[in-house]
């Protein structure tokens, strides 16, 4: 089961897979995101699921990029990890700071280490 | 000093308040750059650490701004206080609030206060999240605007005294709002979404994956749990010359990041702004009005109010970061008694009077702190012997931040009627469109 060890960084067994989910909030949804080298179609408040087919074996490092993008510049993007069963082990709020023009992005980086 | 006059001071200090703590000396770095993200920042770390003449870029931040001029965020035309002739066809997405010092109509005090809201606002404002599903489920409730303007000076007489005017307006057609688009279906936000994904791609098999198999499982596990104190972590370690290329490599692939995020911030509002401006040629709006009128007769308004943007539909790409094309609005009016007599008994008709305005609008300029509008509106009374009254007005729209606007007018009226003064006035207000401070409040 994939577990939370420290900031942004995750670790699971080959077995395992998890998904990641996407929130926007008073802003339009524009959330360029990849894992690895694999880019992912993510879509408002669904949740995407990794297999543990996307990922490599025991001792792999694996890294999930989310880029949040404010336009308008208001509201916020809430990022979610949940495991197999669907549970929220995780929960990011990206909210931009006061005087960012549309366009600005905040850029998350999720470390995922196969154990 | 007057009730109302206490009032508009008080409401100019609250709108300031509220701006100034909403408003930095200069655009902060946010909360999450690139180079403090896990990967990036281990890989800092140890560039510092072991290539000591590197020097890594950091992320710019900030493009552009979405700038609409089609809301109507201050008093009607026509109310007591407001500040200019012609009305505009749009209407914040959630609430705006204007205190303005007109002098084109007569009143006694000449200052107002103005709300607008939606019934959107007031649903997010009693629980509902200001979600894209729910922005689409409720798009009846965004097409509305309530709007109250408050400008009597003298509170003693009747109920609701110092309630001026009330509009409800509706958006027929040509909604503008950036939130009803799906931003990853327009043109050419795939090649940038493709720059993004790029670098990262470049970066996790340039960078993460030999930098992992560097480290190993163990020092690995340990950098990314003990993020906030690498020094510990490292402090027996020393990189082979195969680990310190790597370490070169992570430094140019977070630069790419870094290159490729400032790319598509500066691109994007303006792929926005260029579908925005192609998809809305021509804005309909309807609205209803109800003013008061203590020496004639409190009165009905119906108008038609249309936006014209010439500049949709020509599929070009705006020259300018998100600075919206120039607009004009073609609007008319009827009004009608509510009574038959005046206060001194004088005989009403039930048409009061006809209007037609016209307005030419400026896109922004001066570093997008202002815009002008040129206007002209025209109005017959019904009334035996009544002659049409012509005034125009010069106005600027100085805009201090995206919330805050201050708006200055020059007017002149050619004669007087019972309700237009004759002669040049200049008119000044603070309008505050709120639906940033709103839509950051209900995301909490």
């Amino acid at each position: 089961m994939i577990q939370k060890k420290g900031t942004q960084f995750y670790t699971l067994t080959p077995n395992d897979g998890f998904g990641v989910r996407v929130t926007a909030t008073g802003t339009s949804f524009f959330v360029p995101a990849s894992i690895d080298i694999t880019v992912l179609s993510l879509v408002d408040a669904i949740t995407f699921n990794v297999t543990p087919a996307m990922l490599n074996g025991a001792g792999s490092l694996h890294q999930l990029n989310l880029h949040c993008f404010f336009t308008p510049p208001t509201g916020s993007y809430t990022i979610e990890v949940l495991d197999a069963f669907g549970t929220v082990i995780d929960t990011i709020m990206a909210t931009l700071p006061a005087g960012q023009l549309s366009g600005t992005q905040m850029y998350y980086q999720l470390i995922l280490f196969i154990v | 000093m007057k009730r109302t006059q206490w009032l508009v001071i008080s409401a100019v200090l609250f709108v300031a308040a509220s701006t100034l703590a909403q408003m930095p000396a200069a655009p902060v770095a946010p909360a999450a750059p690139l180079g403090n993200q896990p990967l990036n920042r281990v890989a800092k770390f140890l560039a510092a650490k072991y290539l000591p003449s590197t020097v890594l870029a950091e992320a710019a931040v900030n493009k552009l701004n979405n700038s609409r001029t089609d809301q109507q965020t201050s008093a009607p035309s026509g109310s007591a206080g407001s500040t200019t002739i012609t009305d505009r066809a749009g209407i914040p997405d959630l609430l705006a609030l204007a205190v303005e010092r007109g002098a084109i109509t007569k009143t006694t005090s000449g200052s107002s206060v103005t709300l607008t809201t939606t019934p959107y606002a007031w649903l997010t404002a009693f629980g509902m999240r200001d979600t894209a599903a729910n922005w689409k489920a409720n798009a009846g409730a965004r097409r509305v605007s309530l709007a109250s303007t408050f400008a009597s000076e003298d509170v003693t007489k009747g109920d609701f005294s110092s309630f001026a005017s009330g509009e409800v307006k509706v958006v027929v057609a040509g909604n503008r709002s950036a939130r009803d688009f799906v931003i990853a279906n327009m043109p050419g936000v795939v090649g940038l979404a493709q720059q993004i994904t790029d670098a990262d791609e470049n970066q996790f098999t340039n960078c993460t994956a030999p930098l992992g198999a560097a480290l190993g499982g163990d020092l690995t596990m340990k950098a990314f749990v003990g993020i906030n104190d690498l020094d510990p972590v490292f402090a027996n370690y020393t990189p082979d010359d195969a680990t310190l290329t790597v370490l070169r490599q992570c430094v140019s692939t977070i630069n790419l990041q870094a290159a490729a995020s400032r790319a598509v911030s500066a691109n994007l509002p303006k792929i926005v702004e260029s579908f925005l401006k192609n998809q809305n040629r021509l804005q309909f709006s309807i609205a209803g009005l109800f003013q008061r009128d203590p020496v004639l007769s409190d009165f009905y308004t119906f108008k038609l109010l249309t936006d014209y943007n010439p500049a949709a539909g020509n599929n070009a790409t705006v020259a300018d970061t998100a600075n919206p094309s120039r607009s004009a609005n073609l609007n008319a009016q009827i009004d009608f008694n509510r009574r038959h007599t005046a206060t001194d008994g004088t005989q009403l008709h039930g048409i009061r009077a006809w209007s037609l305005e016209g307005a030419a609008n400026s896109a922004r300029f001066a570093e997008r702190r202002l815009d002008g509008t040129l206007a002209i509106k025209a109005t017959r009374a019904k009334e035996a012997g009544a002659k049409t009254t012509a005034i125009a007005q010069a106005r600027l729209n100085i805009h201090l931040n995206g919330t805050m606007t201050v708006p200055v007018g020059l007017s002149y009226a050619r004669r007087a009627t019972d309700t237009i003064k004759k002669g040049f006035q200049i008119n000044v207000g603070v309008s505050a469109l709120l639906d940033e401070l709103l839509s950051d409040a209900g995301a909490r």
